[in-house]
Protein backbone atom coordinates (compact mmCIF):
# COMPACT_ATOMS: atom_id res chain seq x y z
CA UNK A 1 0.00 0.00 0.00
CA UNK A 2 1.60 3.64 -1.03
CA UNK A 3 1.15 6.17 1.40
CA UNK A 4 0.96 9.81 0.49
CA UNK A 5 3.73 12.37 1.49
CA UNK A 6 4.15 16.31 1.45
CA UNK A 7 7.34 17.79 1.69
CA UNK A 8 9.46 20.46 0.65
CA UNK A 9 12.61 19.57 -0.85
CA UNK A 10 14.77 22.18 -2.20
CA UNK A 11 12.28 24.82 -1.72
CA UNK A 12 9.95 23.07 -3.57
CA UNK A 13 6.52 21.93 -2.44
CA UNK A 14 6.82 17.60 -3.12
CA UNK A 15 3.40 15.58 -3.20
CA UNK A 16 4.35 11.90 -4.03
CA UNK A 17 3.11 8.62 -3.36
CA UNK A 18 5.69 6.41 -1.53
CA UNK A 19 5.77 2.88 -0.39
CA UNK A 20 5.39 2.60 3.12
CA UNK A 21 8.95 1.12 3.82
CA UNK A 22 10.62 3.21 1.14
CA UNK A 23 13.70 5.18 2.78
CA UNK A 24 14.30 8.65 1.94
CA UNK A 25 17.61 8.16 0.07
CA UNK A 26 15.38 6.06 -2.76
CA UNK A 27 12.79 8.66 -2.99
CA UNK A 28 15.46 11.22 -3.55
CA UNK A 29 17.12 9.32 -5.93
CA UNK A 30 14.86 7.42 -7.64
CA UNK A 31 11.45 9.43 -7.39
CA UNK A 32 12.68 13.08 -7.67
CA UNK A 33 15.98 12.09 -9.82
CA UNK A 34 18.26 14.00 -7.43
CA UNK A 35 20.98 11.46 -7.73
CA UNK A 36 23.49 14.12 -6.30
CA UNK A 37 22.32 12.02 -2.55
CA UNK A 38 24.74 8.80 -2.86
CA UNK A 39 24.47 5.31 -1.18
CA UNK A 40 27.23 4.36 0.57
CA UNK A 41 27.16 1.54 3.45
CA UNK A 42 23.25 1.97 3.57
CA UNK A 43 23.62 1.65 7.30
CA UNK A 44 24.18 4.89 8.48
CA UNK A 45 28.04 4.66 9.09
CA UNK A 46 29.61 6.69 5.46
CA UNK A 47 27.70 9.86 5.22
CA UNK A 48 27.77 9.87 1.38
CA UNK A 49 23.66 9.86 1.67
CA UNK A 50 23.80 13.01 4.19
CA UNK A 51 21.27 15.55 3.73
CA UNK A 52 19.82 18.11 6.15
CA UNK A 53 16.77 17.74 7.16
CA UNK A 54 14.97 20.58 8.96
CA UNK A 55 18.43 22.30 9.51
CA UNK A 56 19.92 19.13 10.78
CA UNK A 57 22.34 16.61 8.96
CA UNK A 58 21.15 13.18 8.64
CA UNK A 59 21.69 9.98 7.02
CA UNK A 60 19.08 9.58 4.38
CA UNK A 61 19.55 5.79 3.82
CA UNK A 62 18.46 5.25 7.48
CA UNK A 63 15.52 7.52 7.21
CA UNK A 64 12.17 6.26 6.37
CA UNK A 65 10.43 8.49 3.52
CA UNK A 66 7.04 8.22 5.19
CA UNK A 67 7.96 9.97 8.31
CA UNK A 68 9.43 13.21 6.62
CA UNK A 69 5.18 14.39 6.07
CA UNK A 70 5.82 18.26 6.73
CA UNK A 71 9.83 18.86 6.97
CA UNK A 72 11.99 20.67 4.58
CA UNK A 73 14.65 18.53 2.88
CA UNK A 74 17.97 20.17 1.16
CA UNK A 75 20.00 18.10 -0.50
CA UNK A 76 23.46 18.93 -2.24
CA UNK A 77 21.51 19.79 -5.80
CA UNK A 78 20.04 23.15 -3.19
CA UNK A 79 23.73 24.78 -3.25
CA UNK A 80 24.79 26.26 -6.47
CA UNK A 81 22.51 28.83 -7.83
CA UNK A 82 22.24 30.59 -11.23
CA UNK A 83 25.06 28.22 -12.65
CA UNK A 84 27.47 29.68 -9.21
CA UNK A 85 28.78 27.06 -6.46
CA UNK A 86 28.09 27.70 -3.16
CA UNK A 87 31.76 28.70 -1.21
CA UNK A 88 31.93 25.33 0.13
CA UNK A 89 31.80 23.50 -3.38
CA UNK A 90 34.35 26.04 -4.33
CA UNK A 91 36.35 25.42 -1.51
CA UNK A 92 36.32 21.39 -2.17
CA UNK A 93 37.74 21.95 -5.53
CA UNK A 94 40.06 24.83 -4.86
CA UNK A 95 41.51 22.55 -1.81
CA UNK A 96 41.41 19.16 -4.05
CA UNK A 97 39.16 17.72 -1.45
CA UNK A 98 37.60 15.33 -3.36
CA UNK A 99 39.16 12.77 -5.95
CA UNK A 100 36.54 10.57 -6.67
CA UNK A 101 33.86 12.84 -5.60
CA UNK A 102 31.36 9.78 -3.95
CA UNK A 103 31.30 11.17 -0.39
CA UNK A 104 31.90 14.87 -1.05
CA UNK A 105 28.03 15.77 -1.51
CA UNK A 106 27.75 14.51 2.36
CA UNK A 107 30.96 16.40 3.60
CA UNK A 108 29.98 19.62 1.72
CA UNK A 109 26.65 19.45 3.71
CA UNK A 110 28.41 18.49 6.98
CA UNK A 111 31.17 21.35 6.31
CA UNK A 112 27.93 23.85 5.89
CA UNK A 113 25.84 22.47 8.84
CA UNK A 114 28.70 22.78 10.81
CA UNK A 115 29.20 26.41 9.99
CA UNK A 116 25.42 27.32 10.36
CA UNK A 117 25.60 26.16 13.87
CA UNK A 118 28.91 26.97 14.88
CA UNK A 119 30.41 29.90 12.34
CA UNK A 120 33.88 30.17 14.22
CA UNK A 121 35.13 26.14 14.75
CA UNK A 122 38.21 24.90 15.46
CA UNK A 123 40.16 22.54 13.40
CA UNK A 124 39.08 19.60 15.97
CA UNK A 125 35.58 20.95 16.14
CA UNK A 126 35.57 21.11 12.29
CA UNK A 127 37.07 17.31 12.69
CA UNK A 128 33.86 16.66 14.92
CA UNK A 129 31.74 18.22 12.83
CA UNK A 130 32.41 16.09 9.55
CA UNK A 131 33.27 12.74 11.86
CA UNK A 132 30.23 11.24 10.16
CA UNK A 133 31.23 11.54 6.63
CA UNK A 134 34.28 8.74 5.51
CA UNK A 135 36.19 9.43 2.62
CA UNK A 136 38.47 6.72 1.22
CA UNK A 137 40.24 8.67 -1.58
CA UNK A 138 42.00 11.63 -0.54
CA UNK A 139 42.40 11.14 3.19
CA UNK A 140 41.06 14.29 5.45
CA UNK A 141 43.51 17.02 5.62
CA UNK A 142 41.93 18.79 1.87
CA UNK A 143 38.61 18.45 3.48
CA UNK A 144 39.39 20.16 6.98
CA UNK A 145 41.56 22.73 5.16
CA UNK A 146 38.41 23.44 2.47
CA UNK A 147 36.21 23.82 5.51
CA UNK A 148 39.03 26.23 7.63
CA UNK A 149 38.45 28.13 4.18
CA UNK A 150 35.12 29.06 4.13
CA UNK A 151 35.27 29.20 8.01
CA UNK A 152 38.03 32.18 6.81
CA UNK A 153 35.65 33.68 4.82
CA UNK A 154 37.63 33.30 2.03
CA UNK A 155 35.28 33.09 -0.68
CA UNK A 156 32.85 36.38 0.86
CA UNK A 157 33.91 38.23 -1.88
CA UNK A 158 34.73 36.17 -5.22
CA UNK A 159 32.08 35.19 -7.57
CA UNK A 160 31.21 31.99 -5.64
CA UNK A 161 27.58 32.48 -4.36
CA UNK A 162 26.63 32.85 -1.07
CA UNK A 163 23.72 31.22 0.53
CA UNK B 1 2.07 -5.19 4.34
CA UNK B 2 3.51 -3.09 6.86
CA UNK B 3 0.79 -1.13 8.12
CA UNK B 4 2.55 2.50 9.06
CA UNK B 5 0.98 5.09 11.14
CA UNK B 6 1.86 8.70 11.73
CA UNK B 7 -0.05 10.07 14.82
CA UNK B 8 -0.01 13.37 16.08
CA UNK B 9 -0.58 13.00 19.79
CA UNK B 10 0.07 10.51 22.32
CA UNK B 11 -3.25 9.61 23.00
CA UNK B 12 -3.49 9.15 18.73
CA UNK B 13 -0.88 7.12 19.14
CA UNK B 14 -2.43 4.61 21.97
CA UNK B 15 -5.32 3.89 19.79
CA UNK B 16 -3.03 2.74 17.20
CA UNK B 17 -0.87 -0.39 19.61
CA UNK B 18 -1.58 -3.76 19.01
CA UNK B 19 0.32 -6.85 19.67
CA UNK B 20 2.50 -6.52 16.63
CA UNK B 21 3.67 -3.16 17.06
CA UNK B 22 7.24 -1.72 15.77
CA UNK B 23 7.85 1.80 17.22
CA UNK B 24 10.09 4.42 14.90
CA UNK B 25 11.63 6.84 16.25
CA UNK B 26 15.28 8.24 15.11
CA UNK B 27 14.73 5.09 12.95
CA UNK B 28 19.13 4.34 13.73
CA UNK B 29 18.59 0.74 14.64
CA UNK B 30 14.99 0.03 12.92
CA UNK B 31 16.19 1.09 9.35
CA UNK B 32 19.52 -0.52 9.80
CA UNK B 33 17.46 -3.79 10.97
CA UNK B 34 15.04 -3.48 7.72
CA UNK B 35 17.98 -3.24 5.59
CA UNK B 36 19.16 -6.54 7.24
CA UNK B 37 16.44 -8.02 6.12
CA UNK B 38 14.37 -7.67 9.37
CA UNK B 39 10.85 -8.58 8.11
CA UNK B 40 8.14 -5.92 9.41
CA UNK B 41 5.16 -7.67 7.14
CA UNK B 42 2.49 -7.73 8.86
CA UNK B 43 3.57 -5.42 11.69
CA UNK B 44 1.99 -1.97 13.00
CA UNK B 45 4.94 0.57 12.70
CA UNK B 46 4.19 3.61 15.09
CA UNK B 47 6.26 6.90 14.00
CA UNK B 48 6.76 8.62 17.32
CA UNK B 49 8.68 11.58 15.14
CA UNK B 50 5.68 13.53 14.70
CA UNK B 51 4.00 13.90 18.48
CA UNK B 52 5.64 17.04 19.40
CA UNK B 53 4.80 16.16 23.24
CA UNK B 54 7.12 13.29 23.13
CA UNK B 55 10.32 15.49 23.03
CA UNK B 56 12.00 18.01 25.21
CA UNK B 57 13.48 18.03 28.45
CA UNK B 58 11.12 19.39 31.99
CA UNK B 59 12.70 20.52 34.98
CA UNK B 60 10.82 19.63 38.16
CA UNK B 61 11.33 19.14 41.93
CA UNK B 62 15.23 18.61 41.70
CA UNK B 63 14.42 15.91 38.32
CA UNK B 64 14.95 15.94 34.91
CA UNK B 65 12.13 14.31 32.54
CA UNK B 66 13.61 13.70 29.19
CA UNK B 67 10.60 12.66 26.81
CA UNK B 68 11.28 9.44 24.99
CA UNK B 69 12.04 10.97 21.54
CA UNK B 70 14.53 14.07 22.62
CA UNK B 71 17.58 13.37 20.45
CA UNK B 72 21.01 12.87 21.34
CA UNK B 73 21.66 16.28 19.45
CA UNK B 74 18.74 18.19 21.38
CA UNK B 75 20.25 16.82 25.04
CA UNK B 76 24.10 18.12 24.00
CA UNK B 77 22.41 21.00 23.35
CA UNK B 78 20.15 21.21 26.40
CA UNK B 79 21.02 24.00 29.23
CA UNK B 80 19.22 22.01 32.08
CA UNK B 81 21.03 18.66 31.66
CA UNK B 82 24.29 20.44 30.74
CA UNK B 83 23.92 21.75 34.66
CA UNK B 84 21.69 18.85 36.47
CA UNK B 85 23.13 15.63 34.66
CA UNK B 86 26.68 16.59 32.63
CA UNK B 87 27.74 13.35 32.63
CA UNK B 88 24.38 12.52 30.36
CA UNK B 89 25.69 15.44 27.99
CA UNK B 90 29.17 14.26 28.14
CA UNK B 91 27.84 10.79 26.61
CA UNK B 92 25.35 11.87 24.18
CA UNK B 93 28.10 13.70 22.54
CA UNK B 94 30.11 10.38 22.54
CA UNK B 95 26.85 8.94 20.45
CA UNK B 96 27.93 8.09 16.84
CA UNK B 97 28.23 11.05 14.24
CA UNK B 98 26.27 13.96 14.31
CA UNK B 99 24.05 12.47 11.86
CA UNK B 100 23.39 9.95 14.08
CA UNK B 101 22.56 12.16 17.10
CA UNK B 102 20.79 14.25 15.05
CA UNK B 103 18.08 11.38 14.60
CA UNK B 104 18.66 8.91 17.36
CA UNK B 105 16.78 9.32 20.43
CA UNK B 106 17.45 8.71 24.36
CA UNK B 107 13.85 6.80 24.63
CA UNK B 108 15.32 4.73 21.76
CA UNK B 109 18.73 4.53 23.01
CA UNK B 110 17.03 2.66 26.11
CA UNK B 111 13.82 0.84 24.61
CA UNK B 112 16.41 -1.08 22.36
CA UNK B 113 18.37 -2.09 25.27
CA UNK B 114 21.53 -2.46 23.48
CA UNK B 115 24.25 -3.30 26.34
CA UNK B 116 26.70 -0.28 24.77
CA UNK B 117 24.38 2.37 24.71
CA UNK B 118 26.37 5.33 25.99
CA UNK B 119 23.78 7.41 27.62
CA UNK B 120 22.79 4.23 29.63
CA UNK B 121 25.70 4.90 32.35
CA UNK B 122 24.71 8.35 32.58
CA UNK B 123 21.04 7.56 33.17
CA UNK B 124 21.64 4.60 36.09
CA UNK B 125 24.23 7.22 37.62
CA UNK B 126 21.28 9.58 38.33
CA UNK B 127 18.66 6.97 39.26
CA UNK B 128 17.30 6.66 36.06
CA UNK B 129 13.73 5.98 35.94
CA UNK B 130 11.87 5.05 32.52
CA UNK B 131 7.81 6.43 32.38
CA UNK B 132 5.65 3.71 30.80
CA UNK B 133 2.27 4.55 29.10
CA UNK B 134 -0.19 1.57 28.01
CA UNK B 135 -3.21 1.63 25.93
CA UNK B 136 -5.32 2.21 28.31
CA UNK B 137 -3.31 5.35 29.92
CA UNK B 138 -2.47 3.80 32.82
CA UNK B 139 1.17 4.95 33.76
CA UNK B 140 3.67 2.94 35.22
CA UNK B 141 7.88 4.00 36.45
CA UNK B 142 9.67 1.31 36.57
CA UNK B 143 13.86 1.73 37.66
CA UNK B 144 16.47 1.38 34.40
CA UNK B 145 18.00 -1.45 36.28
CA UNK B 146 14.97 -3.55 36.31
CA UNK B 147 13.47 -2.44 33.21
CA UNK B 148 16.71 -3.67 31.15
CA UNK B 149 16.47 -7.47 31.20
CA UNK B 150 19.34 -8.27 28.72
CA UNK B 151 20.29 -7.62 25.78
CA UNK B 152 17.86 -6.06 23.82
CA UNK B 153 15.10 -7.25 26.02
CA UNK B 154 13.42 -4.86 28.96
CA UNK B 155 10.23 -5.28 30.31
CA UNK B 156 7.89 -3.73 27.90
CA UNK B 157 5.02 -5.33 27.20
CA UNK B 158 3.02 -5.54 23.73
CA UNK B 159 0.29 -2.68 25.16
CA UNK B 160 3.38 -0.21 26.10
CA UNK B 161 5.05 2.32 25.14
CA UNK B 162 8.41 4.31 26.71
CA UNK B 163 6.63 8.08 27.60
CA UNK B 164 9.76 9.27 29.09
CA UNK B 165 13.12 8.88 31.53
CA UNK B 166 13.35 10.58 34.89
CA UNK B 167 16.72 11.19 36.42
CA UNK B 168 17.92 12.93 39.45
CA UNK B 169 19.81 16.21 39.29
CA UNK B 170 23.19 16.26 40.53
CA UNK B 171 23.61 19.21 40.28
CA UNK B 172 26.12 19.64 43.03
CA UNK B 173 28.06 16.64 41.63
CA UNK B 174 31.22 16.26 39.55
CA UNK B 175 31.00 14.27 37.33
CA UNK B 176 32.71 12.59 34.04
CA UNK B 177 31.63 10.26 31.17
CA UNK B 178 34.32 7.96 29.58
CA UNK B 179 33.95 5.77 26.44
CA UNK B 180 36.22 3.59 24.86
CA UNK B 181 35.50 2.40 20.71
CA UNK B 182 37.83 0.99 18.28
CA UNK B 183 37.85 4.64 16.41
CA UNK B 184 36.53 7.86 17.83
CA UNK B 185 33.56 8.59 15.64
CA UNK B 186 31.03 6.16 14.92
CA UNK B 187 31.99 3.43 16.93
CA UNK B 188 30.56 1.38 18.92
CA UNK B 189 31.63 1.30 23.07
CA UNK B 190 33.74 -1.15 24.23
CA UNK B 191 33.38 -0.06 27.47
CA UNK B 192 31.73 3.02 29.30
CA UNK B 193 31.76 4.62 32.44
CA UNK B 194 30.05 7.14 33.78
CA UNK B 195 30.51 8.66 37.49
CA UNK B 196 29.71 11.46 39.72
CA UNK B 197 31.71 12.76 42.91
CA UNK B 198 30.44 14.74 45.89
CA UNK B 199 32.87 15.46 48.51
CA UNK B 200 32.74 16.88 51.44
CA UNK B 201 35.04 20.18 52.73
CA UNK B 202 37.32 17.66 54.50
CA UNK B 203 38.22 15.82 50.99
CA UNK B 204 36.16 12.98 51.97
CA UNK B 205 33.95 11.64 49.96
CA UNK B 206 30.17 12.37 50.55
CA UNK B 207 28.49 10.19 47.57
CA UNK B 208 29.73 8.18 44.96
CA UNK B 209 28.25 6.89 41.77
CA UNK B 210 30.05 4.45 39.18
CA UNK B 211 28.58 3.17 36.51
CA UNK B 212 30.07 0.72 33.99
CA UNK B 213 28.62 -0.64 30.81
CA UNK B 214 29.30 -2.16 27.08
CA UNK B 215 31.76 -4.47 28.84
CA UNK B 216 28.51 -6.12 30.35
CA UNK B 217 25.77 -7.74 29.25
CA UNK B 218 23.37 -4.87 30.78
CA UNK B 219 25.08 -1.74 32.11
CA UNK B 220 25.40 -1.84 36.03
CA UNK B 221 25.77 0.21 38.85
CA UNK B 222 28.12 0.13 41.47
CA UNK B 223 26.14 0.22 44.53
CA UNK B 224 28.44 -2.37 46.90
CA UNK B 225 31.88 -0.43 46.11
CA UNK B 226 30.24 3.08 45.91
CA UNK B 227 29.20 2.02 49.51
CA UNK B 228 32.60 1.46 51.22
CA UNK B 229 33.76 4.46 49.89
CA UNK B 230 31.65 7.19 51.58
CA UNK B 231 33.82 9.13 54.15
CA UNK B 232 37.31 8.33 52.66
CA UNK B 233 39.85 10.39 51.19
CA UNK B 234 40.57 9.81 47.32
CA UNK B 235 44.03 8.50 48.01
CA UNK B 236 46.25 6.70 45.07
CA UNK B 237 45.72 3.09 47.75
CA UNK B 238 41.82 3.67 47.31
CA UNK B 239 41.72 4.25 43.36
CA UNK B 240 43.97 1.01 43.08
CA UNK B 241 41.66 -0.82 45.42
CA UNK B 242 38.65 0.62 43.44
CA UNK B 243 39.71 -0.44 40.38
CA UNK B 244 40.44 -3.68 41.21
CA UNK B 245 36.86 -4.69 42.26
CA UNK B 246 35.31 -2.73 39.46
CA UNK B 247 37.39 -4.94 37.18
CA UNK B 248 37.31 -7.99 39.49
CA UNK B 249 33.22 -7.54 38.87
CA UNK B 250 33.45 -7.02 35.63
CA UNK B 251 35.08 -10.05 34.46
CA UNK B 252 33.21 -11.90 37.10
CA UNK B 253 29.70 -11.13 35.21
CA UNK B 254 31.42 -11.41 31.11
CA UNK B 255 33.30 -14.08 31.83
CA UNK B 256 36.81 -15.10 30.73
CA UNK B 257 36.98 -13.34 27.32
CA UNK B 258 40.26 -12.69 24.78
CA UNK B 259 40.32 -8.84 26.13
CA UNK B 260 39.72 -9.68 29.65
CA UNK B 261 43.65 -8.85 30.31
CA UNK B 262 43.46 -5.39 28.77
CA UNK B 263 40.10 -4.28 30.13
CA UNK B 264 42.02 -4.65 33.95
CA UNK B 265 44.95 -2.15 33.59
CA UNK B 266 42.32 0.05 30.79
CA UNK B 267 39.41 0.12 34.13
CA UNK B 268 42.12 1.47 36.25
CA UNK B 269 43.52 4.19 34.09
CA UNK B 270 40.29 5.46 33.50
CA UNK B 271 39.42 5.85 36.53
CA UNK B 272 42.44 7.70 37.48
CA UNK B 273 41.50 9.97 34.08
CA UNK B 274 38.11 10.78 35.24
CA UNK B 275 39.12 11.61 38.81
CA UNK B 276 41.32 14.30 37.44
CA UNK B 277 38.62 15.61 35.13
CA UNK B 278 36.30 16.19 37.68
CA UNK B 279 39.48 17.48 39.65
CA UNK B 280 38.59 15.60 42.63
Amino acid sequence: MKLQLNMTVNDEAVNIEVEQDARLLDVLRDDLGLTGTKEGCGVGECGACTVIIDGKTANSCIVLAASMDGCDIKTIEYLSKDGKLNPMQQSFIDNSALQCGFCTPGFVLSGISLLDRNPNPTTEEIKEGISGNICRCTGYEQIIKAVEDVRDKKYVKDGACNE
Amino acid sequence: MLNYFRPKTIKECLEFITDERVYIAGGTDLMVELKKGHDLSNKTVIDLTHIPELSGVKKVYGELEIMACTTHDDIVLNKDVNKCLKALSLACRTVGSPQIRNKGTVGGSVGTASPASDPMPALMLADGRVVIINKKGEMREEKLEDFIIKPGVTTLKNDEMILSLKVKSLEDYKQSFFKIGRRKALAIARLNFAMAILMNNDETIKDIRIVVGAALPVTKRFYDIEKKLIGKKITKEVIEQVSKQISEQVLAIAGPRKSSEYKIPVIRNVINRMLKEMEV
